[in-house]
């Protein structure tokens, strides 16, 4: 039994297939990337997407070596993410779910970023951080359900970093370029630490770190203070989260999982909380089609489909609004 | 951990650790003649080393304040014995009592009118507690209910904040004891409008937090009282 997996909920267009084992067989992805200085527009990342979209699947299909009439199901991340980008990936499952006869499976996006990084880093019950360009979620999974004990209370981290990078001007990926300068900066700055009970808020703290720029202070001890103080007040959450779950493991998973500093952090964090802390292989980090195709097979075999004429995308699609059977 | 070697000469001991929170130590010993807790919080290793003491800094007088007003307007919660702000810690009365949580159902009435007035005293003040949990109270042997941990609480005039203060309340008494839910809420309620003018106003504000998106299950049920 084979499945395809089909993302497309932001700037990468990418396709998995898996076997009935959860072996993932192919993990092909094409990032949309947008020009210097510029964030991602959801019009052109949707355009990128139905560009690349055949090519992705073929190289997907013969990397796996699998044939469209050996699947038995296509697997689409429905939300949440932007609405351009993820029309143009339901379209395409649409599509191949009626052309080939083949049941359809909805799959959340953050879920699917969850279980990829259970599954590869082998964890059975852990808190998730979930951190990326669009979710800043911590999270533990009670009765049936991924519970959020955290999240951002508007912006998400990898958002503010990657805004705060092109605002001063480092090129992509911000993430990386903004932890170098960081690296070089020698004076803490004063910025606002938002931490609201289990939440964060990282608008103010971007506001706050560009006015430092105008009044002239070095970028290197700008970026060496935003980042202390955008990754403290998540680590402080972390912790929270911690002491009152009492989960043994910490697990890292989302685009912005790739930051340097921020592991740094996480591990000191865990040492002292006497908790053990992993993080989702680089492969699987970022957006990818190999985590749609695995969680999707996990709710195929838990008879998880919807009508493709009812598979609306959902822009909004919460964490905590789908249920997990196969936990 | 004991400071300096012989008992005799010592003043200020702090021998036991009775708690380890997420940001503090609670810590029982002895303050000259008085049992006493400390509340110590620690460094913290992530944290750039600025940013560190600036925040327990911060926090640790904070917290000291919010009690110290609180005391002032006859909010009971620990006395103050010393603010030892080089080692982040506030040394406090040790409360000796039951812990509400254990013995609530047996006058879930008197317990409920008794957390509102409190709880309206404080927010008439503009503090708000930030973790209105029934572990948070405690029963004196003279009757009086002593409030503790103010590690999250803030100076606010907002209403959003006193309502999410309510919320954690109510939530609390729903997860422990929620057949008494209603009436506990009915008389927390009467007990928070004595020093709270504008309770109804806060009450609409809760009725909206409690239909906000994140708590789901809440929002499932039929009615907000």
């Amino acid at each position: 039994m084979f499945l395809l997996g089909i993302e497309s909920t932001a700037h990468t267009f990418g396709v998995g297939i898996v076997d009935e084992k959860l072996n993932i067989l192919a993990n092909v992805n094409s990032t949309y990337i947008p020009p210097k200085g510029k964030g991602i527009h959801p019009r052109e990342a949707a355009i990128h997407h139905s560009e690349n979209a055949a090519e992705v699947i073929n190289e997907a299909l013969k990397l796996a070596n699998v044939r469209m009439k050996d699947l038995s199901a296509i697997a689409i991340a429905l939300g949440p993410g932007l609405g351009p980008c993820l029309r143009t990936g339901a379209t395409i499952a649409r599509f191949l779910s009626l052309q080939f006869q083949l049941p359809l499976v909805p799959v959340n996006h953050a879920v699917a970023h969850l279980e990829i990084a259970r599954y590869a880093c082998n964890e059975e019950d852990p808190l998730v951080v979930y951190i990326a360009g669009g979710n800043t979620i911590i999270t533990t999974f009670v009765e049936g359900r991924y519970r959020i004990f955290g999240e951002t209370q508007d912006i998400a981290l990898g958002n503010a970093v990657d805004y705060f990078g092109r605002m001063i001007g480092v090129e992509y990926p911000e993430l990386i370029n903004v932890e170098k300068l960081a690296i070089e900066g020698k004076q803490l700055l004063d910025l606002p630490l938002v931490v609201k009970g289990q939440d964060v808020s990282y608008s103010g703290l971007i506001t706050s770190a560009l006015k430092l720029i105008k009044e002239g202070y070095r970028v290197e001890d700008v970026a060496l203070s935003f980042i202390e103080y955008a990754y403290s007040m998540l680590c402080e959450t972390i912790e929270r989260a911690i002491a009152y779950t009492n989960k043994k493991s910490i697990l890292l998973t989302g685009g912005t999982s790739r930051s340097i500093i921020l592991k740094e952090k996480l591990e000191k964090l865990a040492q002292g909380q006497n908790v053990s802390f992993k993080v989702v292989p680089r492969e699987y980090a970022g957006d990818n089609g190999g985590m749609i195709a695995l969680t999707g097979m996990l709710a195929f075999m838990h008879k998880v489909t919807i009508d493709p004429i009812r598979s609306y995308v959902k822009p909004m699609w919460r964490l905590d609004q789908v249920d997990i059977p196969w936990r | 951990m004991e400071i300096g070697s012989s008992r005799y000469t010592l003043e200020i001991i702090k021998d036991k650790l009775i708690k380890k929170g997420a940001e503090a130590e609670i810590w029982q010993g002895r303050w000259f003649d008085l049992q006493a807790i400390f509340k110590v919080r620690v460094p913290k290793l992530w944290r750039h080393p600025i940013l560190d003491s600036k925040i327990r800094l911060i926090r640790t007088s904070k917290e000291a304040k919010i009690m110290y007003y609180s005391l002032e307007e006859n909010v009971r919660v620990p006395y103050l014995y010393d603010v030892d702000l080089e080692n982040s810690t506030i040394i406090m009365e040790y409360v000796d009592g039951t812990i509400l949580k254990e013995i609530f159902p047996k006058k879930h009435k008197e317990f409920s009118f008794e957390i509102g007035r409190i709880l309206g005293k404080l927010h008439s003040i503009n503090i708000v507690h930030g973790d209105v949990t029934l572990s948070n109270f405690i029963l004196l042997n003279d009757g009086k209910i002593c409030t503790i941990d103010f590690g999250l609480s803030e100076f606010s005039n907002r209403v959003e904040d006193k309502g999410i203060d309510i919320h954690l309340f109510l939530r609390n008494i729903e997860s422990s004891f929620s057949s008494l839910s209603k009436e506990s809420f009915e008389y927390f309620m009467k007990g928070y409008s004595i020093f709270m003018k504008n309770h109804g106003e806060i009450l609409n504000k809760l009725k909206e937090i409690r239909r906000r998106g994140r708590y789901i299950a809440e929002r499932r049920r039929v009615k907000i009282f």
